[in-house]
């Protein structure tokens, strides 16, 4: 009888996507486990790999638990792939920021805030499935398109759900370097 | 010395827009962004803009619009503030239609610088595998896994892109001359597509019956899939990435489409 430690591993190494605890459950047995006590084992899990220099970790991402590689083994991993790391220019983070920050947006609030036609960035998100379309404005001409961010975006930022996104505010006590002098 | 156009852009790419190179204005000149003074950083910006000395207004224009505001908010302050209003109260500083939008563009720049300090997916961490989507082989005629487990989290977007695609991959076909005009509905070719995927279980898009190189046959026989797989009839799968063949269908409930027989589909 393998101990649920040991299968609660070995769904997540075979996962090519975040499980929940509510998808974890499902794959056992034993229907009587409570969600917390599998949050518990992959609590204990984490415990291991951190003090036995493990490579990876679970993390909690989308809604769901994913093993991921810890930043220090980035650069044999690219060399692994041969790629050339994931990368998204300074105009796609803007657009994607107000985009995660004003969702559902319309495509005209998201030029006006950065000053700029963000049309192409707008399907360059889309294409990487960053962003979709989300529903129409009723009421305004043409009902616009609302744009808002997509499972892919949280699981691309390790984010577990939106609300895990720091607010404006707390940004701004951050990154107090890159602001102009306000006052 | 000309410049490419391709240098121009370079050269703009420094700045995200406007709202951005007067940031970097108001930054290195260490002025209050409250009290912004309007003439020198008017033609601070103005002696950038002419710098940038292209005729691609697409390129420009954004930054052209800017130095129209600062031209006008500059005009403004020159005058005189009206006596009185009608509220008694000061007029509104003009410096403040543009104060707005920079600071909520300077905490948007933010919101970005974070999100780039984030553990990046592909960059900083790596999951197993690639694409969070795996491949789905199936032989012909083995079962079919459970659609809970194996449902594509598809979007419009991506039958869009299987269609274009299969434009594509039909333009390299030999060309060849009609000499007759077929004219078949959408729902004979159900019928067709029927029989076919009872008879094989699974396929390709391009093992289809259809006529070659007809864009009208092509559109038919692919809204007849999707029809079909809206009734259950059919499950159709899209590899991650281009598969020469197209989507691939499976056929999941061969009494589902029955009801489509009475339907009028012209």
């Amino acid at each position: 009888m393998l101990k649920l430690k040991t299968i609660i591993e070995g769904l997540l190494f075979v996962s090519d996507a975040p499980l929940s605890l509510e998808q974890l459950s499902g794959l056992l047995e034993d229907k009587s486990i409570a969600l917390d006590e599998i949050k518990g084992v992959i609590e204990g899990l984490n415990g291991e790999y951190s003090g036995g220099d493990r490579a990876f970790v679970i993390r909690e991402v989308a809604d769901g638990y994913q093993m991921r590689t810890i930043i220090d083994m980035a650069p044999y991993a690219l060399r692994l792939k041969r790629n050339t790391p994931a990368r998204l220019s300074k105009a796609a983070l803007e657009t994607l920021a107000v985009v995660a920050y004003r969702q559902p947006v319309l495509r005209a609030e998201i030029d006006k805030i950065r000053g700029v036609d963000a049309g192409a960035m707008v399907r360059t998100l889309l294409d990487k499935e960053l962003i979709r379309v989300s529903g129409r404005r009723e009421g305004l001409p043409g009902r616009p398109m609302l744009y808002s961010t997509t499972e892919k975006f949280l699981e691309t930022f390790e984010l577990n759900d939106l609300a895990s996104l720091p607010t404006i505010d707390e940004i701004k006590d951050l990154f107090p370097q890159s602001e102009p002098r306000l006052f | 010395m000309e410049l490419s156009n391709e240098e121009l852009h370079l050269r703009l790419d420094i700045y995200q827009g406007p709202l951005d190179l007067l940031l970097h204005l108001i930054k290195i000149n260490e002025v209050d962004i409250y009290d912004i003074p309007i003439s020198l950083i008017t033609a601070q910006y103005i002696e950038y803009i002419e710098r940038m000395d292209s005729l691609n207004l697409d390129l420009v224009g954004d930054f052209l619009i800017m130095a129209a505001t600062l031209t006008h908010i500059k005009s403004k302050m020159l005058l005189p503030a009206p006596e009185e209003t009608k509220d008694d109260q000061p007029a509104e500083d003009p410096r403040m239609e543009l104060v707005k939008p920079l600071l909520e563009y300077a905490s948007f720049r933010q919101a970005a610088e974070n999100l780039a300090s984030m553990p990046l997916l592909e960059r900083d961490v790596f999951t197993r595998g690639g694409e969070g989507l795996g491949t789905l082989d199936l032989a012909p005629g083995q079962a079919l896994p459970r659609p809970e487990q194996r449902v594509a989290k598809s979007t419009a977007l991506e039958l869009v892109k299987a269609w274009r695609y299969l434009l594509e991959e039909r333009g390299k076909e030999e060309p060849t001359l009609s000499f007759f005009m077929e004219t078949v509905t959408i729902g004979e070719k159900i019928g067709k597509i029927r029989a076919f995927m009872i008879a094989y279980k699974t396929a390709h898009f391009q093992d289809l019956p259809r006529a070659r190189n007809d864009n009208f046959d092509l559109a038919l026989c692919f809204l007849a899939i999707l029809e079909l797989a809206r009734t259950g009839f059919l499950r159709l799968w899209q590899d991650p990435g281009p598969d020469p063949l197209g989507p691939r269908l499976f056929l999941a409930d061969p009494t589902a489409a029955d009801n489509l027989k009475a339907m009028d589909y012209r």
